[in-house]
């Protein structure tokens, strides 16, 4: 396995954290009317989205390198 | 007589020789913390009573943890990618960043630790806070070991670019398997510890 497969892979586990986690702390928030909660799940929900993106341009780049 | 396959892969495996050693290395690594986290797995199930790791830990310090790991495995594969286009300027900067994301993780391990020894909960408190200890130490030791590697390949090693530039390529590209390895072995223990 090369590094892109096996970054690509690490990426697509960190954004299903982020997602799980995110949700995790809306839910939170929904609950009990934590702030925190919110703010946090929605730092990791944007942060799953910014994962996303880096994985396609990662995973693009690495298509025009044969050696990636 | 040169060594076959330093630098060019080996047409059977798809593998240079220090990539194939790379991956023994991380099945050793795999084997390890498969160790760590079977022995917390068991205590757990045996135990009557076990805390809630999201109640009593610093959360906001391991979430932290947990983005500057993913940021030092983003960097690493970037920094290789880069090198790979033959950037060296934008590898360097990424290989750079790798370190102080790395860096960033090791201070908010042991900022979680002080926090808690603070509180009077050390290793010996209860079976919780031994498993807590150890496996998040382990990993503190793994990624200022990853942190010692990428500076090494970052001022020494950077001989090696000049003499030997696809085997300096190898190597980084051998590291950034380990900085992965080593963001996948945190989220599992931030999914052990303070989630479930």
């Amino acid at each position: 396995m090369s590094l892109k497969a096996f970054h690509i892979l690490i990426i697509f586990v960190s954004i299903v954290a982020c997602c799980a986690y995110g949700m995790w702390g809306v839910i939170t928030f929904m609950r009990e009317g934590s702030v925190l909660s919110l703010l946090s799940g929605s730092a990791l929900l944007a942060g799953g989205l910014a994962l996303l993106m880096h994985g396609v341009i990662f995973y693009k780049h690495a298509e025009e390198d044969p050696w990636l | 007589m040169s060594m076959p396959f330093t630098t060019e892969q080996r047409p059977d495996t798809g593998l240079y020789n220090a990539k194939l050693g790379m991956w023994f290395f991380l099945a050793a690594e795999a084997m390890f913390f498969g160790a760590l986290f079977s022995s917390y797995a068991f205590l757990r199930t045996a135990a009557e009573a076990w805390p809630a790791g999201s109640e009593i830990l610093p959360v906001g310090v391991a979430l932290l943890t947990s983005v500057s790991m993913i940021l030092a495995a983003v960097f690493s594969a970037k920094g290789w990618s880069d090198l790979r286009r033959e950037d060296r300027g934008r590898h360097a900067a990424w290989m750079w960043g790798a370190i102080i994301a790395g860096i960033v993780a090791v201070v908010c391990i042991a900022i979680g630790h002080s926090l808690e020894a603070r509180e009077g909960m050390h290793a010996a408190t209860n079976t919780f806070y031994a498993c807590w200890y150890l496996i998040t130490g382990v990993q503190q030791a793994h990624v200022v070991a990853a942190i010692a590697y990428t500076l090494f390949l970052g001022l020494p090693g950077t001989t090696l670019r000049k003499t030997d530039p696809q085997r300096y390529r190898n190597r980084v590209e051998c590291l950034g398997l380990f900085w992965q390895f080593l963001a996948l072995m945190w989220i599992a223990t931030f999914a052990c510890f303070y989630v479930f």
